[in-house]
Formats: C-alpha cells, sequence, structure tokens
C-alpha cells in the first residue's frame, strides 16, 4: 500500500490513544471491537498502512476502513481533533486504486451516479415491486420478499412513487417565479427519484411564499456516495457537473432538502474543485427561517393534532445554529405536536455505502432509535437528509404501529 | 506462543468469532492510554460470567498469562500484555442489570460505561458519583480494578465508597461472589475491597455492586484565576482549612489551560497563571451561602477574576474542559510521561513550587493540574519519552517527584495505580513487610501467576 498523504499522516500523529473516541463512535457501540471506533482505525492504519508487515493488511484492516459512518462524533469527542472520517476516506481512495472493486458498493456508486439510470432503475423498480417486494397491511413502506444475503433480514424500502420529480414535470426545470433572492432546488436522488415528495413540498413552499425558486433539470447526483466510497473519479465528474449547472444559473444560494447533499456541496465540492465559485448552500430548515417563516400562513391548530418527533442527521451543520433552528421550525406547526424524544440526535447508522456492506451493523444501530419514537407515542418521524429517511423506514418498520418518516420539507407542507 | 489447541478450546468456549488471532487484532490489543505496547497471542470476548470462568480455567491449565481489558483507557500499563498471552475483553459484558429504586443500587456487568451507569441513574433521581474525567468511555470493572476517582471525589469519595459487592473470576476459574447488598457488612474480611484496586492481578470481575445515593438538587461552579501556581495552591489549602467541603476542587495551571481552550474555548483566561474550579452542591440556599463563603475566601488569597456557572449546562461545560485538560496536553507532547503523585492537602503550595523547581533541574518543561482539593496532582513532563537523549533526565525527574511525594506526607499514586509504570518504586512506599504480604494476597488467589503477570508486583529480586 503507497503511503498515506501528509494529511492523513499528520492526523494520526495527534492521536493520544485517550480511547474518548469510543464512548460515541456509533459503530463501536455495537460491534465492541478496537478497529471499530477511531482509536482502534488509527492504530492500525499507523502499523498497516505505512508500509511494513503484510500480516496486518487482511480482513481486520479492511473492515477498519469500511466500518465507519463518517459521522464525525469521534472528531468532536476528540481533546485533539483527530478527523478520522478523513483518513478513512483517504485510505478508501488507497484501497479502491489498489484492489478489485468491492461490487455492491461500485454497483451503488455508479448507478447513481448516472442519472438516467438512475431514473431508469426507478422505473424498473416500479414494474418490478408487485415481483421483488410486498405491502404488509399495517407496515409503511414495501418489503423486499428475499431477505439481505447473509443477514436473514428483509429490507423495507419507501413506497416509490408513481413519477419521480423530474418526470413528473416532463424532464424540464420546475420554476417558481418570485421576488427577492434566487435560490436553486438541489433535489438530491431521493428527492428527484425515491422521495419525490420532498422536493414537491420545497416547491409548493415556495409558492405559498412567493420566493423565486428553479430547480433544473441537469442537476445530477451530488456524489456523496461515492466520494465517500474513495471512487474519485466518479466524485469529480458529478461536481464537476453540477458546479456546471450552478453557473449556469447564476442563483444567490442553493437550498436542498437534505443534510447529506449540502454537505457534500459545501465540505466537499471546494477540496475536489478548488477553483469553483459555489453560492451559499442551506438546507431546509435554514430556508424556513429565512424566507417562508411567517410567509406560508396556516391551516389552524388541529384538535388532536399528530405526535411528531424528530431524527437530527449526522450531517447536519456542526454549529448548533442549524441544530436548534430546525427544533424551532417543527415547534411551530400547528397541526402536530413536536415531542424532543431521548436519542433523537443518535445516529440512525445509514451511511450509504456502508448500509450496503454491513447491513447487520447498519440495522443494529438504527433499531436503537424504535425506544425514544416508542415511548413518546410518536406517529410520524421529521428528519433532514434523504439517506436518513431511506434508513429509519427500513429500522422503525418492525415495531408495533411505526411511525411514518417524512422530510422536514414535507412536515412544513403538511402540518404547517 | 500458544498451541493451536488451546486455541480452539478459547473458540469452544467463548464462540469462534469471539476469539481472534488475526495479527491485525494482536496490534489493536497491545495498547492502552500509555505508549507502552506488547502483542498478546490471542484475544477472547467473553459474553457471560461462565465464559470468562471457561477461559480462565483453559489458561491456567496451560500456564498462559490472561490480562483481563476493559476499555483500554489506563495511564499505568495495566492491560497491556507485557508477557503476551490472552488478553480478555470485557467490553460485550455491558448490560445493566437492574436499578433498584427502593435500595438504592445498582447492578451491571463490568465491561458497562461507568458514564452509562451514571446517566441511568440520573434518569431515576439518582446520583452514582465516581467519575474519572474517563468516566464516558472507561468501564466500571476497569474503576474496580484501579478504584478510580474523579473531580467529585473530594467530597463524595472514591469507586470503594460505592462499591457493595463483586462476581469474581478467579484464575482456576471459581465464580467467587463478595459483598453484600445492604448498606453494611462486616463478615469476614473485607474480599470486595481487597480486589478493587487489584489491577486484575487477583481475579477478573464480572459484575459490580454499587451503591447510589440521591441526586443533588443543585450546583454551582466558581472559576478563579490566580497569577501564580503556587497563588492557586494557597487558595486550596485555605478553602480545606476553612472547613468547607465543596463537590469538586480542581487545579489547573497555565499550559494545561492553554491547551485545553484551544481545544474546547471555553472562555478560560489563557493569561492566568493557573485556575481553580470550585463546585458546591446541596439544596439552593446552602449551596448559594457556601459559594459565598468559598470567594471570600479566593479573593482574599489574591484571585484575579472570577466567573460562575450555575445551570446544569454550564457546568457540565466545565467538567467536559476539566477533563479534556490531559488528554489536550497530547497536543504539546504527545510522548509525555504524567504521574499521579497525592500530597496532604496543606502541602500543595509547596509541593507546586517544588514541581517548578524539579523541571528546571532536569530542564524537562512541566504542567501540572488535578483533584487538587484532595491532593491528587497530575505531573506532566512534557517531553518525548521514546528520545533517548532526554530519557534519562526524565527518569531523574520522575524519581524527585515521587520521592517529593513521599517526603511531603503523599502517596506515589492517587488514582492511576502501579501497573507496569510504577512498581520498581512500589517497595518504597509500603516498606518490606507490605510486600511480603502483597505476595503472599497474590500467591493465594493465583499460585501459577496467570492474571496480568508483571503488574503491581515487581519481580523477585528486581526491586
Ligand atoms: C483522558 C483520561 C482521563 C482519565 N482520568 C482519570 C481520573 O480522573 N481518575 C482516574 O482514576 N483515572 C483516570 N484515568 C485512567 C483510567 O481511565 C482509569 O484507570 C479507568 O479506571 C480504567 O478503566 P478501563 O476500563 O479503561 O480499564 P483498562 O485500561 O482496560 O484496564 C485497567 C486495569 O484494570 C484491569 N481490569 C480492567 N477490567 C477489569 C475487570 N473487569 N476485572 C479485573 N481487572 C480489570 C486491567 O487488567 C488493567 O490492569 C483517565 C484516563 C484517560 C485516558
Ligand atoms: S479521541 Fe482522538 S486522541 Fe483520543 S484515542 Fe480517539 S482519535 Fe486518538
Ligand atoms: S466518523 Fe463516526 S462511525 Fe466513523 S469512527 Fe468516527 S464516530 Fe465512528
Amino acid at each position: 500500500m503507497p503511503d498515506l498523504s501528509d494529511q492523513a499522516v499528520a492526523e494520526i500523529a495527534r492521536c493520544v490513544r485517550c480511547g474518548a473516541c469510543q464512548g460515541v463512535c456509533p459503530v463501536y457501540d455495537v460491534v465492541r471491537r478496537e478497529h471499530a471506533a477511531a482509536r482502534g482505525k488509527i492504530h492500525l492504519f499507523e502499523r498497516a498502512l505505512a508500509g511494513g508487515d503484510e500480516a496486518l493488511q487482511g480482513r481486520r484492516l479492511r473492515d477498519a476502513i469500511s466500518l465507519c459512518l463518517k459521522c464525525g462524533r469521534c472528531t468532536v469527542a476528540c481533546p485533539n481533533s483527530v478527523r478520522t472520517a478523513d483518513v478513512v476516506r483517504h485510505a478508501r481512495e488507497i484501497r479502491r486504486s489498489e484492489t478489485p472493486k468491492n461490487l455492491k458498493t461500485v454497483a451503488a456508486s455508479e448507478i447513481l451516479a448516472d442519472r438516467a439510470l438512475m431514473r431508469g432503475s426507478a422505473k424498473f423498480l416500479r414494474l418490478v415491486r408487485s415481483l421483488a417486494t410486498q405491502k404488509i397491511e399495517g407496515r409503511p413502506g414495501i418489503v423486499m420478499r428475499l431477505a439481505v444475503p447473509g443477514e436473514g433480514a428483509r429490507r423495507t424500502l419507501p413506497e416509490p412513487p408513481d413519477a419521480g420529480f423530474f418526470e413528473s414535470a416532463g424532464g424540464a426545470d420546475v420554476v417558481v417565479p418570485g421576488g427577492g433572492k434566487k435560490y436553486l432546488l438541489f433535489t438530491g436522488c431521493v428527492g428527484d427519484v425515491l422521495r419525490p415528495q420532498a422536493s414537491e413540498a420545497v416547491v409548493a413552499l415556495a409558492r405559498l411564499a412567493g420566493v423565486n425558486v428553479v430547480a433544473p433539470a441537469r442537476q445530477v447526483c451530488c456524489g456523496l456516495m461515492s466520494h465517500m466510497t474513495g471512487d474519485r473519479g466518479t466524485a469529480e465528474e458529478l461536481a464537476r457537473r453540477n458546479i456546471e449547472v450552478f453557473s449556469m444559473y447564476g442563483a444567490d444560494a442553493i437550498v436542498t432538502p437534505c443534510a447529506s447533499c449540502a454537505t457534500m456541496i459545501e465540505s466537499h465540492y471546494p477540496g475536489i474543485m478548488p477553483d469553483a465559485v459555489l453560492p451559499e448552500v442551506i438546507t431546509f430548515s435554514e430556508f424556513w427561517s429565512r424566507d417562508l417563516e411567517g410567509r406560508i400562513g396556516s391551516r389552524g391548530a388541529e384538535r388532536s393534532p399528530v405526535v411528531l418527533g424528530f431524527h437530527e442527521p449526522c450531517h447536519m451543520d456542526e454549529g448548533t445554529k442549524e441544530r436548534s433552528t430546525v427544533r424551532r421550525m417543527l415547534s411551530s406547526l400547528q397541526r402536530a405536536v413536536y415531542v424532543r424524544t431521548a436519542g433523537e440526535d443518535a445516529c440512525c447508522g445509514y451511511g450509504g455505502a456502508f448500509n450496503v456492506e454491513h447491513y447487520g451493523v447498519s440495522r443494529a444501530i438504527g433499531t436503537k432509535k424504535q425506544a425514544g419514537y416508542r415511548k413518546a407515542h410518536v406517529k410520524l418521524v421529521a428528519t433532514e437528509c434523504a439517506g436518513c429517511v431511506l434508513q429509519l423506514v427500513d429500522v422503525l418498520a418492525d415495531q408495533d404501529e411505526p411511525p411514518e418518516v417524512i422530510t422536514t420539507a414535507e412536515a412544513v407542507e403538511r402540518y404547517g | 506462543m500458544i498451541e493451536r489447541a488451546l486455541i480452539s478450546e478459547f473458540k469452544k468456549a467463548v464462540g469462534a468469532e469471539h476469539c481472534t488471532t488475526d495479527p491485525a487484532d494482536l496490534a489493536l490489543y497491545a495498547y492502552d492510554a500509555t505508549t507502552v505496547e506488547g502483542n498478546p497471542d490471542c484475544v477472547v470476548f467473553p459474553a457471560t460470567t461462565d465464559e470468562v470462568a471457561a477461559a480462565l480455567r483453559l489458561a491456567n491449565d496451560a500456564r498462559v498469562p490472561v490480562v483481563p481489558r476493559g476499555a483500554g483507557t489506563g495511564l499505568s500499563g495495566g492491560a497491556v500484555p507485557v508477557k503476551g498471552g490472552i488478553v480478555l475483553s470485557l467490553a460485550r459484558m455491558n448490560k445493566i442489570i437492574e436499578i433498584d429504586r427502593a435500595n438504592l443500587v445498582c447492578r451491571a456487568e463490568a465491561g458497562t460505561v461507568t458514564g452509562v451507569i451514571a446517566s441511568a441513574a440520573v434518569a431515576q433521581g439518582l446520583y452514582y458519583p465516581p467519575d474519572p474525567s474517563s468516566i464516558n468511555f472507561c468501564t466500571i470493572g476497569g474503576n474496580v480494578a484501579h478504584n478510580a476517582g474523579g473531580l467529585h471525589a473530594l467530597k463524595y469519595g472514591v469507586t470503594k465508597n460505592y462499591l457493595l459487592g463483586l462476581t469474581a473470576v478467579l484464575p482456576g476459574g471459581e465464580v467467587l461472589k463478595t459483598g453484600v447488598r445492604t448498606m453494611k457488612g462486616v463478615v469476614g474480611y473485607d474480599l470486595t475491597k481487597l480486589i478493587c484496586g487489584s489491577e486484575g492481578t487477583l481475579a477478573v470481575v464480572t459484575e459490580v455492586t454499587l451503591k447510589l445515593i440521591p441526586h443533588p438538587p443543585h450546583r454551582a461552579v466558581a472559576v478563579a484565576s490566580y497569577p501564580t501556581a503556587k497563588a492557586a495552591g494557597e487558595a486550596v489549602s485555605a478553602i480545606i482549612a476553612a472547613r468547607i467541603l465543596p463537590a469538586m476542587l480542581e487545579f489547573i495551571d497555565n499550559t494545561s489551560l492553554r491547551c485545553v481552550e484551544d481545544y474546547l474555548k471555553v472562555g478560560f483566561p489563557i493569561d492566568a497563571g493557573a485556575l481553580l474550579l470550585v463546585e458546591i452542591d446541596g439544596r439552593p440556599e446552602s449551596v448559594r451561602a457556601e459559594l459565598d463563603t468559598a470567594v471570600e475566601i479566593l479573593k482574599k488569597n489574591g484571585a484575579t477574576s472570577l466567573s460562575f456557572a450555575d445551570d446544569p449546562v454550564g457546568c457540565e461545560r466545565l467538567w467536559e474542559a476539566r477533563r479534556a485538560v490531559a488528554p489536550s496536553l497530547g497536543k504539546a507532547s504527545p510522548r509525555r510521561i504524567s504521574e499521579d503523585i497525592t500530597v496532604p492537602r496543606a502541602r500543595i503550595p509547596d509541593a507546586l513550587e517544588r514541581i517548578g523547581d524539579i523541571g528546571r533541574k532536569h530542564a524537562i518543561p512541566t504542567a501540572v493540574f488535578g483533584h487538587a482539593g484532595d491532593g491528587n496532582l497530575h505531573v506532566n513532563l512534557l517531553a518525548d519519552q521514546r528520545d533517548l537523549a532526554i530519557r534519562p533526565r526524565m527518569q531523574a525527574a520522575i524519581e524527585d517527584i515521587l520521592r517529593l511525594a513521599l517526603d511531603l506526607g503523599g502517596t506515589l499514586s492517587g488514582e492511576h495505580g502501579v501497573g507496569l509504570a510504577k512498581k520498581s518504586c512500589l517497595g518504597w512506599e509500603i516498606g518490606a513487610d507490605g510486600m511480603r504480604i502483597l505476595r503472599e494476597i497474590k500467591k493465594t488467589f493465583d499460585p501459577n501467576n496467570i492474571l496480568n503477570p508483571g503488574k503491581i508486583l515487581p519481580e523477585i529480586g528486581s526491586e
């Protein structure tokens, strides 16, 4: 294995082995082995990646590299701010360039990368859903008929819509005229194909408030999945194409219903394309506080409002501002009561490729979310990340009376 | 090396996927929070007391060393398998078995993270006070093995003060239940307290019974800065002498506070020579009154600035800052050496002054912080202990510091334990008769010397 980059070496050198990262790592909490948390990963990278002992380069090193949700909790807890997620991503890039591709994650990265394929696969999904999946009475979503290989559990997916967001618009841009700032709506793959209701909600609310929003049909996947699996080539290509679209439209800011897409564009595009000039990127709740709050009216309070819980995505801005804004937004809903539940800020365990590669661990992390919602009798869980939606649909499905999972944009549209 | 046949026996005892000899795994269980390393030959992850017993029986029959491991956050090399053999990790034994609200007792498996127990108690309006700075990631079994202390030891005591009973497995595989679940009990020698602090050399703890107390209704923290470490030390002695018993009384010197401020940005005055964190808890009225008295004393002893926190979030933030001091010193010096001396509280100003002298004498920069209220000072030597040119000077400085502790009527280690780090000077403090009894106790528990060999007790002849 070639040398680590200077930056990765510097991260590794800062680790003092205190173990603080173990106390916060959602993967460690389930796997309970050193290589799951940052300290063990760092130690193994130090010993194995920096050359030398071949014997250390086996399965455990692969596990150490792949068993990470990149949630960033270890970095926050680390007194020396060691950025393990970055080191892991770097290790994945090296691995990917050297070893046979992991078919499962490559397939995921490449399907997402190809919008035509992605849209095609949505149609395909609808076609085969009666064959491969089934609807079970009393359970949200649709359930795969076959168990995930090697896991014994059957995956639950959100019910596919009849048409994707751009598909409904005949493949054209979706435009909401309005005054003031011009926003670009970045739907993300999920907000286009799997859960267009999220993008539709943003559009409907913008229309109500008279805010100028354009959703360019030529946008592509943000590339986070490719970036995180170390597929640098695909990530670069996607970033390049999106940046081209952004510059064509010249918006004041980009708004997206998904915090993960926002993180990718805001935090990783500058690294991938250092010269690009990017507009500000905000997620839906920030958009609400700037331009929707007080302007979308209300349908009045409900006599028996639905109990709504929240799930905090790891990719919400680390700054507390965004995290308190989304809660203020949910508290303002007239037709739903937002209750703070225990563990609403715990990781859902999704992690994109992580969920594909380590379905069992991913699900075990996610299943822990059930207790808090159950205790508060939550009927509906809102979150601001597409990946979290997919995961929560799956992991909450097998509790009694599972709550429905929606995006925060839909929550405001339905219950504002 | 361990024979293949024995490995398959271990696999049978704990399940094949919970026993590993993968070279990468051996590297991953070669360390704790110190810089010492040593590979084991095999790592096992039992899930029950019975599995621990089975593993110990096998190891004992084959005379293979067994090193118990909690979270590997120890600061004396205790969990490092310096003689190879088996690392026995309790990471999978992490359940709280019960919180008995009627009797204020908690039972938990040894691998449970201490902070998880503390939060579960708080959720019931109860309090488990021992809170080592590693509380959010160390295990209760490790705390018992080290008799860990914490920020609140001054008023509330250390792990052993809350330990009512244990389930522990002896090296031969016998399961021993010690102690009581009552608040008193004097039947026989106190085996519970003997195992507490034995650093995994006498038995493997698998389950603990802990005493809980009602949660104090209110707390407030004052942060006072002083121009010099010595001035702050004098304020500590003055508070103790004034018969105030703060819940916490912590000392942070300038180097330490700069490192932690760099990490957490709590707003500490980085030009202060030293800071004191003084916490009072109890009923709101009494907290206010006692805090006023404490503040008077802090001022009289030359505090140059004061700030306060009296809400749970503010207090938690200050604890977090204090807890981050040790690891954030790693930024200043990743290969530093950290000592853990404890002196009588009236001697703190002397100790601080003489530590400064020792650092200057050996030309080694120092940083000092710690639980000043109970006399426990973490003296850090900020130099690279792997650097052979500096190492002898560091050794000499350590010796001076340890001698200083004993000179002032103190002890070599307040809470981090002996482990590997201090076993060569154990005899200085406890004397020849003490050493003999320690050895005999060890032999009675572990006649084949398989449990954590090479820890605490120096090899015969090397004293
Ligand atoms: C940042 C930081 C701050 C710290 N602050 C404090 C502090 O304020 N106060 C304090 O007292 N300590 C402190 N420590 C030291 C350390 O956290 C404690 O000693 C803790 O009790 C170790 O627990 P562990 O689970 O990590 O044990 P390990 O490090 O895994 O093991 C420590 C010793 O206990 C033995 N052991 C572990 N589990 C068992 C068991 N179940 N049965 C028998 N033997 C066992 C091991 O063999 C070893 O000898 C700190 C450490 C760090 C890294
Ligand atoms: S918290 Fe940071 S310094 Fe401590 S062990 Fe983890 S990565 Fe290393
Ligand atoms: S980023 Fe998250 S999952 Fe990855 S090591 Fe850190 S805490 Fe664990």
